[in-house]
């Protein structure tokens, strides 16, 4: 596989590095609007061809498959125009700013019949593959009550004197959707994913915290939500909390989830620390032994997305799941706000990517 | 203090030998309406006098306190009859089957001056309340962020006793047989614990229960089960911080577990309590950079019983009132109400 490399910020290094290390991935260009950032990238990755934008790119042409690290608002124009061009698109997350363009991605992918994935880079915890397929296997039988919680403490640790490029992400304006757009879809994922099950009932509550007089820093409106909780039924009769927050002292960037069934629990930790899969199961349920599970490693989504374009068929996670998950966080928004139940009728769980309703 | 013991079912024996170890008081009378439990209640806690009714035992009157260990429908009726002879009320919780009925109960105690207490049983966790001191000194800060569940596994285990076969835990899958499920039996306590362990009271609710399918029909017998197996809440408290509070008798691993999670801008703490033994963790000061936690050791605390004995030696009511068991129950009936409704609800 020819990959151009759109986009050269911070993340596009963690893209550059996992792809340099796939046999049969060459990085034949890079794009980006600042020649500094873009020259100081190529260098590092041994990249010749250098773009400005994603149209002379195009012009040229010779990839077969576009690593989309631009800023989130332009993730939806580049890779229509890339998908136009008959390229296959991996993206980052999160595929769009909402649903209906998502959607629209969605659409264009499936139609030109060109490989699309999403990059929910905790897909690459080995430990959730095995908790999905514990669940899978009936070993904790029918689930029954889940929690899942996301928790960084980054926004308690900032100092609001001296604002940091972080800052961006505390405001709408700047086109952040706070927590909910930040990590939301990754803990959505994260659980809908392990638990094998979609969400399809759900209220949501969103929090924004004062952090400065006037909630203003300059031209920033201090608005972005700080925390939500999204209080789920899933399509089994499930019930289910998806929380989180950037305030939370004492976790740097924890996910933790828990499952439990009719005949067992599960729970899943991950954190810079690591991973820790534990189960209690059988003869150890009257105790409540728990005992940790180990997981054989998985492949990255870099290694799947390469495998796909080998093969011509996607593989999850896909565009059309990313969709699904934006259609949640959307509603959470409108939840937010009205304090009301809503249904969903469309699942966030895998499906065949031929489905064609959402 | 002398004090008569009103019901002398199971949970009678856990008051009767709290309080008899607590320097001061004398259990000096038993009531029930079974004279056999009742003799026999009597005679392993050598109390001297039994009778078969309330009214019996105030036409008698010897007695400064009562210990009410009656089932939970009946706290309200003879709880307001100890307080109108003068006694001083210890009651088990619920305080009452609604919030109405709870707030007069708290009306006719304070009106008539007297001490009023509930065994919410968890305050004599220790870590609990030093994580409430450790809050309240504005160490972790402002908080931001709860979690507390209370999570068991009797529905899947067999640790307890088979649910299937046995009436003290069928009564508690049936309305019909005075359960409110999940939400009636342990709701208050996970309430409890997280407000009185964050320091903050509830502002709205979202609740969200479930009864799963467990028999043929949904029926073992003369019992219909319908009443709730689990239960979560989307709360905010007063000073805006979000809270997830739920609980579960599905939840495999967890015999009787209750954690609190409580983060705030400066620091948290973590209270785990187990069926073989109870944690504290915290995260405070520099130790927030790195996100390390340690576990603190704490002191042993006066439970309930012996709260309640000071308060009736001093005459100054202490915590849990009765009021707050009845605003903790006004939330409970809310959460029956979000459920129905699907909305949220302010609980102030």
């Amino acid at each position: 596989m020819r990959l151009l490399i759109l986009g050269t910020g911070r993340m596009a290094h963690n893209h550059a590095k996992a792809f340099a290390a796939i046999a049969g991935v060459e990085m034949v260009g890079a794009v980006d609007t600042s020649a500094e950032n873009l020259d100081a990238f190529c260098s590092a990755f041994g990249i010749e061809r250098r773009f400005s934008t994603l149209e002379a790119a195009l012009a040229w042409g010779e990839f077969d498959a576009v690593d989309n690290v631009t800023p989130d608002a332009v993730h939806h124009p580049t890779t229509l125009l890339a998908l136009a061009a008959g390229k296959h698109v991996f993206c980052e997350k999160p595929l769009a700013t909402n649903a209906d363009k998502a959607m629209e991605m969605v659409e264009a992918a499936e139609r030109a019949g060109l490989v699309n994935m999403v990059n929910l880079t905790y897909r690459n915890v080995a430990e959730l593959h095995k908790a999905r397929e514990i669940v899978a296997a009936g070993t904790i039988g029918s689930v029954k009550h889940i929690e899942a919680s996301y928790l960084q403490h980054w926004v308690a640790l900032r100092d609001f004197n001296d604002p940091g490029p972080w800052l961006w992400r505390l405001s709408t304006g700047h086109g952040s959707n706070g927590t909910l757009g930040d990590i939301g879809i990754h803990i959505l994922d994260f659980t809908t994913f392990a638990a094998g099950q979609d969400i399809v009932s759900m209220n949501c509550r969103l929090q924004t915290f004062a952090k400065v007089p006037g909630d203003r820093i300059g031209e920033y409106v201090l608005d972005a939500n700080d925390s939500f909780i999204i209080s789920a039924e899933f399509a089994n009769g499930a019930i289910g909390t998806i929380h989180s927050s950037r305030w939370a002292s004492g976790h740097a960037n924890d996910q933790r989830l828990r499952i439990y069934g009719e005949k067992g629990g599960l729970e899943l930790s991950h954190g810079h620390w690591g991973t820790l899969l534990r189960l209690c199961v059988g003869e150890d349920v009257p105790t409540g032994t728990w005992r940790e599970i180990k997981a054989e490693p998985v492949q990255t989504n870099y290694q799947r997305f390469a495998e796909a374009v080998r093969t011509g068929v996607t593989t999850e996670p896909s565009f059309r799941h990313a969709a699904r998950l934006q259609r949640i966080l959307d509603l959470a928004l409108v939840a937010g706000r009205d304090q009301q139940e809503h249904t969903i009728r469309i699942r966030t769980g895998e499906r065949p990517s031929t489905e064609r309703e959402i | 203090m002398r004090l008569l013991i009103l019901g002398t079912g199971g949970m009678a024996a856990q008051h009767a030998k709290h309080f008899a170890a607590i320097e001061g008081v004398t259990l000096v009378g038993g009531v029930d309406v079974d004279p056999a439990r009742l003799a026999k209640f009597n005679a392993t806690h050598g109390i001297p006098n039994g009778f078969a009714s309330l009214q019996e035992a105030i036409a008698w009157g010897e007695f400064d306190a009562i210990a009410n260990v009656t089932p939970d429908r009946v706290h309200h009726e003879t709880s307001i009859a100890a307080l109108q002879a003068g006694k001083h009320v210890f009651c088990e919780k619920p305080l009452a089957t609604d919030a109405p009925k709870a707030f007069e109960m708290v009306e006719v105690a304070e009106k008539a001056g007297l001490i009023n207490m509930v065994n919410l049983t968890y305050r004599n966790v220790a870590q609990l309340q030093k994580a409430r001191e450790i809050v309240l000194s504005g160490q972790i800060g402002s908080v931001k962020h709860v979690e507390a569940s209370y999570l068991q596994s009797w529905l899947v285990s067999k640790a307890w006793g088979d649910w299937r076969t046995e009436s003290q835990w069928l009564w508690r899958l049936s309305k019909s047989h005075g359960s409110n499920g999940v939400l009636g039996d342990i709701g208050v306590h996970i309430l409890d614990f997280a407000s009185y362990g964050a320091g903050l009271d509830i502002d709205h609710v979202f609740a969200r229960l479930k009864t799963f399918d467990k028999a043929p029909g949904n029926k073992i017998g003369e019992y219909t089960l319908d009443a709730n197996d689990s239960f979560t809440m989307a709360v905010d408290f007063t000073n805006g911080a979000l809270g997830v509070i739920h609980a579960s008798r599905w939840a495999t691993g967890h015999l009787n577990e209750l954690r609190l999670r409580c983060y705030g801008d400066k620091g948290s703490v973590e209270v785990r309590h187990r069926h073989n033994g109870s944690e504290l963790l915290v995260c405070l000061g520099e130790d927030i950079e790195t996100a390390t936690w340690k576990t603190l050791e704490v002191e042993p605390v006066e439970t309930n019983y012996q709260r309640f004995a000071t308060a009736v030696k001093t005459g100054h009511n202490l915590e849990p009132s009765f009021r707050h068991a009845a605003n903790l129950q006004k939330v409970l009936d809310l959460a029956t109400v979000s459920d129905a409704e699907l909305r949220e609800l302010a609980a102030r």
